[in-house]
């Protein structure tokens, strides 16, 4: 009898771990790059692996000194239409530093100078209205009132009334949120990755390490804001000097690596081996680039260790980010895998 | 902004690659370019035409969060400004027959509707022009000149301008390009029928433009081939098609080709040279050497090395040593030299030290490390281009030179330097000051330690560099390596055990050096007799004389610590002692004796100023002291008198300058139980025990009861202000009944008193006590 009992206590165990969260999940991708070729990126593949929400980034926004401004720069190039059953999201990225430089008013008028840029895309890229808008910015206490400000007049811009307003959280945000507090939207998508020191040249990957996670996943269940999740699947070389990061190359591949240009020198760091130009810089002999990647794997663990602290009925899962090597990188099976966590 | 032209940053969008401070934008500012003590001159070359890509936080890099424009008060603008060239153009094709500030109304003042005025008037129609526009010389030209072609380029020019000028940024584009098709094949008529270069050029610039602005890239390069390549002149002109040509080939992606054109428009135009520095991309060494082959001679070559050694984000060794090879005499070899040591200067050169607090503190400056194989790098370049010897500024390596051996403390060398550069200094007084102020660095540095030989041989040195001429450039630069020497001064003199001299030379190392932060701190007793000394040697004389204070400042502190004392005989003697008591003993910022229901400094500051200094005060003091002793029928008003005066000094009181020289706004409620010595002000001064006292004995002493409230009212507010600074306080929670003993006394025995009414009405605090009891 005890014997059996034994055996039941382990089946259940086994059991609950593998249990689904049964929740119903939209699945999604984000495009970052400023130019959506839509030949190479296979819409069909997408498709069968009942991808239907794009995350496109429409534009950034960003601080300019010269004319003491907040300016858009890198709009959102579509080269070719996008398959009308995939739903386009727009997300905007803001400087922390613009939110820096502006007064109440001047962040009521840049709220109503990019809702009145992402219709203008909308309308001449001939793209249904969307139903959610995405903000990204990495406020802080200091900028949290400027940034609630903006998003909030944001939503009340006239041809957004309907739609929901979404804003990316960050780990940070996430536990201290009492004091960079909780942004005034419909929901928040909490980007699980750069959570590491990306300065440290010794730290292995900054995208994502599962240790720091653990600091932060605890937290996730008090925010009072209903979360979406977004995985890292993405690679970026980081260049060092003495150890000093000077540069972010993203995104960056191992393929792109070149032996006649690197000698490996550790697990993913590679020493320039002589002066050349790679990526739009001039390396310097001796220059260390460090490549931090996630793999599938990772990826999948990621998703699980985010998925057992995230218990929302429906929820967006959105992989950052897509592009033609990153579905070459993951099979479809990884990527189901991956959605699969939090279903 | 004259300069910068957003829609040529369309180009640089389409990079992939992001530089750091875009990424690590959560951060607040630190101005690199002013935080480093930088004792070498990087930009003291005479190089205007290269001025913006001096290293500098503010670089002009090409992206739009740099801001080029602060690096340097003495860049000139214009000179990256086509305007005047261009007028200067048109003022030699109408052959000198218009004044150039008519020609720069007629091009730069105008638009469409104008030129369609100016039509009617040379055709005859009166009043066809604004008054203004009547004695315009460019239209009169036209008047007289009416088929000159100038007038139909410039109308054609006038209305291509609006569709491709660079949009507001927030602006929606909506090119009209059906118009800008016609404009250029209307162009491109036209600069075929046209006999001067100076108009066809022009007409083919347009042409490219409009080409360019409809996407028509191809057509654009060809314009430049068929019409620009081939005209000899140097006009500005031919390098702004040039330009758009370059952008024409990135956006066709031959990235080599729009690389090496790009690279040319930096060397020909400077009115492009932002522009074309910014869009210069090599993306691969395959690109790059394809850039490099392009080139049809070592100065292009040189360039494009330069242009790639300028990036802000790595060594310009390797662009150094081939430059090197290429021409050594170049003025870009220079720029580039003297980024690097600047790179060099901030990490080695100490911040900035602002504080002037800590006597006991940690001296260390904050230094970042650098790898001592970056500077013995461009060490090694400096030598091979001195041994090559064909430098375009010689003295300006030897001063690097000499900078850099100071760095890595080859004394030797650096000395043999600042020699060779003052002889190549061809009388150049900012490169010779430049080598003294390494020469004095480099002899402090060395010295080890400090001996009589080596002040009586330093003393002039430093009265040299303390010299204050805002008039001279080097002023800057004299003054950081003050602070350089006097900090390594300062070490040598705590080595040497002799603190008080380290003192004098900490005074000096310091931004911002205050003896009134902690005047307690102070070795105000040794400080005074080393001042007053008359034994002190030359180099000890002028360390005093260089010191922020002297001996009467040093009174006035130990006379405003004995009041704080209460030691008011012995304050009165020290303050006495004061020779120039001007701007030494200050008026109190208001009358101590004063004294009312609720404080409020500013109030009393305005109604009640007074002439008394400390010296009155405590004089003023001890005669009320003396006085109670006698006067009894006045005895209860003295003492409350005092009880007001203790109040008022203390850091509650309108007068509280007395006992301090800063005060800490929202202290009140600071625990000083916890972390008190973490906090700047720590030492305010808090403290009512005379206070209370004293407004006790005027309440024993009295037989008034109106004046009795008063007083306890006043032992109230002293109990009030104990309790903010009580370990007890939090959150400013309302004290219980046996922490308000006297709003107690004032309730039970008082509250038929006019005094006690009149609290209730101002006193929020004691209101609220009386309600709820």
């Amino acid at each position: 009898m005890f014997k059996w009992l034994s055996y039941l206590s382990i089946f259940s165990i086994l059991n609950l771990s593998c249990s689904k969260n049964n929740n119903s999940v939209t699945r999604g991708f984000y495009f970052w790059q400023s130019s959506l070729n839509s030949k190479t990126l296979n819409y069909n593949r997408l498709d069968s692996l009942n991808i239907s929400s794009l995350y496109v980034k429409f534009f950034d926004v960003t601080w300019d000194e010269t004319s003491q401004q907040p300016i858009p720069v890198a709009d959102i190039s579509l080269e070719q239409p996008i398959p009308a059953n995939f739903s386009v999201i727009p997300v905007v990225f803001i400087t922390n530093k613009t939110l820096e430089h502006l007064d109440t008013i001047q962040t009521k008028y840049l709220a109503q100078k990019i809702a009145k840029r992402i219709q203008y895309i909308i309308d001449t890229n001939n793209l249904a209205q969307p139903t959610e808008i995405q903000i990204d910015c990495d406020w802080t206490a200091t900028t949290r009132q400027n940034y609630f400000s903006l998003l909030q007049t944001i939503k009340q811009y006239p041809a957004f009334n309907k739609i929901q307003i979404s804003a990316t959280i960050r780990l940070h945000q996430i536990k201290y949120y009492k004091t960079t507090g909780v942004p005034p939207v419909d929901k928040g998508l909490l980007m699980f990755y750069n959570m590491g020191n990306i300065e440290d040249d010794k730290s292995v990957n900054s995208i994502y390490d599962e240790n720091i996670a653990t600091q932060y996943v605890d937290y996730i269940k008090a925010y009072p804001l209903a979360l979406d999740a977004a995985i890292a699947c993405y690679s970026w070389g980081l260049l060092y000097d003495n150890h000093k990061l000077l540069r972010i190359f993203y995104p960056l591949y191992q393929d792109e690596i070149s032996d006649s240009l690197f000698l490996k020198v550790g697990d993913n760091t590679y020493k320039a081996n002589g002066n050349f130009y790679f990526e739009g810089q001039f390396f310097v002999s001796g220059n260390i680039l460090k490549l931090e990647t996630m793999t599938p794997e990772l990826s999948l663990r990621a998703a699980e260790q985010l998925a057992e602290n995230l218990h929302n009925e429906k929820i967006n899962v959105i992989l950052f980010h897509l592009d033609e090597i990153i579905l070459k990188k993951y099979s479809n099976e990884d990527l189901e895998a991956i959605y699969n966590s939090f279903e | 902004m004259k300069i910068w032209k957003p829609f040529t940053i369309v180009l640089s969008s389409l990079l992939i690659t992001f530089p750091l401070h875009l990424a690590n934008t959560c951060s607040w500012g630190y101005d690199m370019d002013e935080s480093i003590l930088s004792p070498f001159h990087s930009e003291i070359l005479d190089l205007p035409e290269l001025f913006p890509f001096y290293y500098s936080e503010h670089f002009y890099n090409g992206d739009p969060n740099s801001d080029w424009s602060e690096n340097g008060g003495s860049m000139d603008e214009d000179l990256f400004d086509g305007t005047d060239n261009n007028i200067n153009e048109w003022f030699g094709y109408f052959n000198n027959a218009v004044t150039k500030e008519d020609i720069t109304a007629i091009i730069y003042q105008t638009q469409v509707s104008d030129y369609e005025a100016f039509a009617n008037h040379i055709k005859g129609k009166k009043n066809a022009v604004e008054a203004k526009w009547l004695t315009n010389s460019v239209l009169k030209f036209w008047e007289n000149n009416p088929k000159d072609p100038s007038f139909r380029y410039l109308t054609l020019a006038k209305q291509i301008e609006p569709l491709v000028q660079p949009v507001y940024w927030w602006d929606e584009i909506r090119t009209d390009t059906m118009r800008l098709v016609d404009y250029k094949n209307d162009a491109l008529g036209q600069l075929k029928k046209s006999k001067s270069e100076f108009i066809t050029l022009r007409y083919a610039y347009q042409a490219a433009r409009a080409a360019h602005y409809t996407g028509n890239y191809q057509e654009c390069i060809s314009i430049f081939q068929k019409y620009v390549a081939p005209v000899q002149s140097e006009s500005q002109i031919k390098y702004w098609t040039m330009s758009l040509m370059a952008g024409a080939e990135q956006r066709l992606k031959n990235y080599a080709v729009a690389a090496y054109y790009h690279a040319m428009v930096f060397n020909k135009c400077w009115s492009r040279r932002l522009s074309s520095k910014r869009d210069f991309y090599i993306d691969n060494d395959t690109i790059w050497q394809q850039c490099l082959n392009l080139c049809k001679n070592d100065h292009e070559k040189n360039t494009l090395w330069f242009l790639t050694g300028v990036s802000q984000y790595n060594s310009a060794v390797p662009a150094l040593n081939e430059m090197l090879k290429i021409d050594p005499s170049s003025k870009e070899i220079e720029l580039l030299l003297s980024r690097e040591i600047e790179k060099i200067q901030r990490n080695n050169m100490p911040e900035r030290w602002w504080s002037g607090i800590d006597y006991e503190g940690d001296f260390e400056y904050q230094r970042t490390s650098i790898a001592p194989n970056d500077i013995a790098e461009i060490i090694d370049v400096l030598e091979k281009g001195i041994a090559i010897n064909k430098m375009h500024t010689p003295v300006f390596w030897y001063n690097a030179a000499a900078f850099l051996y100071f760095i890595v403390e080859d004394a030797e060398k650096c000395k043999s330097m600042c020699a060779l550069a003052i002889q190549h200094a061809n009388g150049d007084n900012n490169q010779i000051q430049q080598a003294k102020i390494i020469s004095i660095l480099n002899k402090v540095n060395n010295a080890g330690e400090i001996k009589s030989s080596v002040e009586k041989e330093l003393i002039q040195d430093l009265k040299w560099l303390a010299e204050q001429d805002n008039t001279n450039e080097m002023s800057g630069f004299k003054a950081d390596a003050y602070r350089i020497v006097m900090f390594q001064l300062m070490e040598y003199y705590l080595n040497d055990d002799k603190p008080l001299l380290a003192e004098m030379c900490r005074a000096r190392a310091v931004e911002y050096y205050d003896i009134y932060l902690e005047p307690e701190k102070a070795p105000i007793e040794e400080l005074y007799t080393f001042l007053t000394s008359n034994k002190k040697s030359d180099f000890e004389s002028f360390l005093a004389g260089q010191y922020p204070y002297n001996a009467d400042h040093m009174l006035e502190i130990k006379g405003t610590l004995l009041l704080r004392e209460n030691q008011l005989e012995e304050a009165i003697r020290t303050f006495k002692k004061i020779q120039s008591p001007d701007g030494i003993l200050y008026p109190l910022s208001a009358d101590p004796f004063v004294i009312h229901i609720n404080d409020c400094h500013d109030c009393d500051f305005e109604a009640y100023p007074t002439d008394l200094n400390k010296l009155d005060l405590a004089e003023k003091m001890l005669a009320l002291k003396s006085l109670a002793k006698s006067d009894a029928l006045n005895r209860a008003q003295i003492y409350h008198e005092l009880g007001n005066a203790y109040y008022n000094i203390s850091y509650w009181g309108n007068a509280w300058n007395a006992l301090d020289y800063y005060r800490c706004h929202g202290c009140e409620t600071y625990n000083i139980g916890e972390n008190a010595s973490d906090y700047y002000y720590y030492n305010d001064e808090y403290d009512l025990t005379n206070a209370v006292f004293y407004y006790t004995l005027a309440v024993q002493e009295t037989s008034g009861k109106q004046f009795a409230a008063l007083n306890y009212f006043m032992l109230a507010k002293c109990e009030q202000n104990n309790f903010y600074r009580s370990a007890e306080i939090t959150d400013y929670k309302f004290k219980t009944d046996d922490q308000q003993i006297y709003f107690g006394i004032l309730h039970e025995l008082f509250s038929d008193t006019e005094f006690y009414r009149e609290a209730i009405n101002e006193c929020k605090y004691f209101n609220y006590y009386v309600s709820n009891h």
